[in-house]
C-alpha cells in the first residue's frame, strides 16, 4: 500500500537538543495513524515538520511519493490542528473559517456551514470566538483543519478539552472521515484508550526517538493480560508449570513469572504450586491496558505494581 | 498571492482595531485642521515670527501639525495645501505604526497562520501579502486624514478656497508621501516580524514616527565627522517630513529612489527571516 507520510532518519535539533531524533516512519494511505508519546517526546515538532511549519536540521520527509522541492506543492493537501487552535478570537467561527477559504480559494455555497455542522458547531451563530469553551475552540479548530477536504490531516492532541460526549463526536467525525473520504489521519492523544478505539497503526515516541511502530493486531497481543507470580523459587515455579503444559510464559526478573495462558485457572495453579511447595509471594491476574504497556516501554521495562 | 491579499484584506476588514484607528484617524485630522487654523491665525498676528521660527527647524523631532504659509499676497492658503503640508507631519505615522503592528502580530499571536503557513508554495508569500495590505491601508489612511481635513478646514476657515486647480500636484505630492509611508510600514513590519512583540512594535514606530533617529543619527554624524555629511537626511521620516508639494522633478526623484531602496531592503530582509525562520506560535 502507498505510503502518505514517510520519514528517513528525521532530525529536529534546537542547539544541541534533539526535539526529534532519527525517527523513521511510515502512515499508509487511508490507514488512521496513532502518535503516542509523553510530553516532549517530541510528537509535536515531528507533526509541525509534516506540515512545513518547522524545517528539518537532518533526514528527510516524503509526503504522498514527493520529497524535496515538490513538498511545498503538496502540503496544500494537508490539513492540520497543532497544539492549541489557532482563532482569531476577535472573530466569529464563520469568519475565521472563511479566512481559510478564501486563502484556498474554495466559494462553495454553503461550504462553511457545512463544516460547521460536521463538528457540531452549527449553533453558535455571531459568538466570537473569544467567548468560546475550550471544547468549542478545539471543534473549530478541526473545522479549520477539515476545510478543503485534505487527503491527510494531522491532528495533535484534537480531543483536548473536550467533554466524553464531545470525545465520541470528534472520534465518530475522524472514522467517518477516514471512511468516507478515505482521508490518512495522523492523530496523537495521551488519551490512549481513546487513541486504541481509533487507529490502525501505532508509533510510540519517547525522547524524540521513536520506539516502537505496531500495528492494532500487534499490540493486541502485547496488552494481553496476565498472570503474575511473584517466588523467590522462579525455576521450580517453572517446571510445575511446564507440568500443566503452560509454556506461555516468561520470566521477567529472579521474582517474577508471567503467564499467558490458561488466565481463568489460576486457582489451578495456586494449588499446584502449593502441592509442590513453592514459595509463593504473591499470584494474581493483571489487566494489561495500553497505558501500562506504554509505560513499560518508555521506563524500558519498569513495571507499577 | 492574490488569494492571501483577499485573506488579509477580509480579515482587516473584519477586525475591531481597524475601525477604531480609521475613526481616530479621522479625529486626527479634525484635531489638525483645528491648530492650522489656529496656527493661521496666530501668523496672520505675527507672520515674520512664525517664519523664523519654522526655518530655524531644518530637521525637525516630534510630531506637530505643520501649516502653510499664507500667500504673499496675503490670501490665506487653500484647502489642498493645508493638507499637504500636514501628510508631511508623520501624524499619519501613529495610524500607520499601531495598524501594522496590530495586523502583522495578529496572525502570530492567534496561532492562525499554523492553518495557512503549510499550505502556501512559498512562505514568502505570507509576508508580502500583509505588506500589499498595509500599504492598501496606508493609502486608506491618508484618504481618511486628508478627508476630515477638508470637511473640518471647509468649516474654520473664513474664506474657504479648495484650490482646484492644485489636484494634479497634490495627488503626485500624496503618492509620493505614500511611497515613503511604505517604505517606513516596511522598516516597521520587518521589526514586528523578527521581534515578534506587539508593545515593543508599536513602541519602535511611534518613535521613529517622532525622529527620535535623529539622536542616533545625530551621533553617527559626530563619530564619521564628514563636511556637509548629514546621515538623518536618509532617514525615511526625515524625509517624509521634508518633502514638501512645491518640490522639483529632482527633489521627487530622489525621494521616490530613497523610498524604493528602503523598501526593497526592508522586504528582502523580512523574506529572507520568514523563510528561514520556523513558524512559532
Amino acid at each position: 500500500m502507498e505510503n502518505v507520510i514517510s520519514t528517513t532518519l528525521l532530525t529536529k535539533k534546537y542547539h544541541d537538543y534533539a526535539a526529534v531524533n532519527k525517527v523513521s516512519l511510515h502512515v499508509r494511505k487511508g490507514e488512521i495513524y496513532g502518535f503516542i508519546g509523553k510530553n516532549g517526546a517530541g510528537k509535536t515538532t515531528f507533526m509541525k515538520m509534516i506540515c512545513g511549519l518547522a524545517s528539518p536540521t537532518d533526514g528527510e520527509i516524503e509526503l504522498f511519493g514527493k520529497n524535496g522541492s515538490q513538498l511545498a506543492e503538496i502540503r496544500e493537501r494537508i490539513g492540520n490542528l497543532i497544539e492549541i487552535p489557532g482563532l482569531y478570537p476577535g472573530m466569529t467561527a464563520y469568519q475565521n473559517l472563511n479566512c481559510k477559504c478564501i486563502a484556498m480559494g474554495i466559494h462553495k455555497k454553503g461550504y462553511i456551514q457545512e463544516i460547521l455542522e460536521l463538528v457540531g458547531l452549527k449553533d453558535v451563530g455571531k459568538k466570537k470566538v473569544k467567548n468560546f469553551s475550550l471544547g468549542m475552540k478545539q471543534r473549530l479548530g478541526i473545522a479549520m483543519a477539515i476545510t478543503g477536504e485534505p487527503d491527510l490531516l494531522i491532528l495533535d492532541e484534537p480531543i483536548n478539552g473536550l467533554d466524553p460526549q464531545g470525545i465520541m463526536e470528534v472520534r465518530e467525525t475522524i472514522k467517518r472521515l477516514n471512511r468516507e473520504k478515505n482521508m490518512t489521519i495522523m492523530i496523537s492523544s495521551h488519551i490512549l484508550e481513546e487513541l486504541y478505539r481509533l487507529a490502525d497503526t501505532f508509533g510510540i515516541i519517547d525522547k524524540g526517538s521513536l520506539i516502537q511502530e505496531v500495528t492494532k493486531e500487534e499490540l493486541e497481543e502485547k496488552c494481553s493480560d496476565y498472570i503474575k507470580i511473584k517466588s523467590g523459587e522462579t525455576e521450580r515455579v517453572c517446571t510445575v508449570l511446564e507440568s500443566m503444559d503452560i509454556s506461555e510464559y516468561k520470566i521477567i526478573d529472579k521474582n517474577t513469572i508471567y503467564v499467558y495462558e490458561k488466565l481463568d485457572m489460576i486457582s489451578v495453579i495456586n494449588m499446584e504450586l502449593c502441592k509442590k511447595e513453592c514459595r509463593i509471594e504473591s499470584i494474581h491476574v493483571v489487566k494489561e491496558n495500553l497505558e501500562n504497556y506504554f509505560i513499560n516501554i518508555t521506563t524500558g521495562g519498569q513495571k507499577n505494581d | 498571492m492574490i488569494r492571501l491579499i483577499k485573506m488579509n484584506i477580509y480579515r482587516a476588514l473584519h477586525s475591531k482595531s481597524t475601525w477604531i484607528l480609521l475613526i481616530v484617524t479621522m479625529v486626527f485630522g479634525l484635531f489638525a485642521a483645528y491648530m492650522e487654523k489656529t496656527d493661521l491665525d496666530m501668523m496672520k498676528d505675527s507672520y515674520d515670527m512664525i517664519n523664523d521660527a519654522a526655518e530655524e527647524d531644518e530637521l525637525s523631532m516630534g510630531i506637530v501639525v505643520q501649516t502653510p504659509d499664507i500667500h504673499e499676497n496675503g490670501t490665506e492658503p487653500y484647502i489642498l495645501e493645508f493638507v499637504c503640508a500636514d501628510i508631511g507631519s508623520c501624524i499619519l505615522c501613529i495610524s500607520v505604526t499601531i495598524f501594522a503592528v496590530i495586523f502583522v502580530n495578529a496572525e502570530y499571536s492567534s496561532g492562525f497562520v499554523k492553518n495557512i503557513a503549510g499550505q502556501v508554495k512559498r512562505r514568502w508569500v505570507l509576508y508580502a501579502s500583509k505588506m500589499v495590505v498595509i500599504m492598501i491601508f496606508t493609502m486608506l489612511f491618508m484618504i481618511v486624514y486628508a478627508a476630515a481635513q477638508i470637511i473640518a478646514l471647509s468649516i474654520f476657515l473664513e474664506n474657504p478656497d479648495f484650490g482646484v486647480n492644485m489636484i494634479g500636484n497634490t495627488i503626485k505630492y500624496a503618492l509620493a508621501e505614500w511611497c515613503l509611508y511604505s517604505a517606513f510600514a516596511s522598516g516597521l513590519v520587518l521589526a514586528v516580524t523578527v521581534v515578534n512583540n506587539t508593545p515593543i512594535g508599536i513602541i519602535w514606530g511611534l518613535l521613529s514616527g517622532m525622529g527620535f533617529g535623529t539622536i542616533v543619527g545625530g551621533f553617527i554624524n559626530r563619530v564619521v565627522d564628514i563636511d556637509d555629511f548629514n546621515i538623518c537626511e536618509y532617514f525615511v521620516t526625515q524625509n517624509i517630513k521634508s518633502l514638501v508639494r512645491t518640490g522639483t522633478a529632482s527633489e521627487y526623484a530622489d525621494e521616490l529612489i530613497l523610498a524604493l531602496v528602503f523598501f526593497t531592503v526592508y522586504n528582502l530582509l523580512g523574506i529572507i527571516w520568514v523563510n528561514k525562520k520556523d513558524i512559532k506560535v
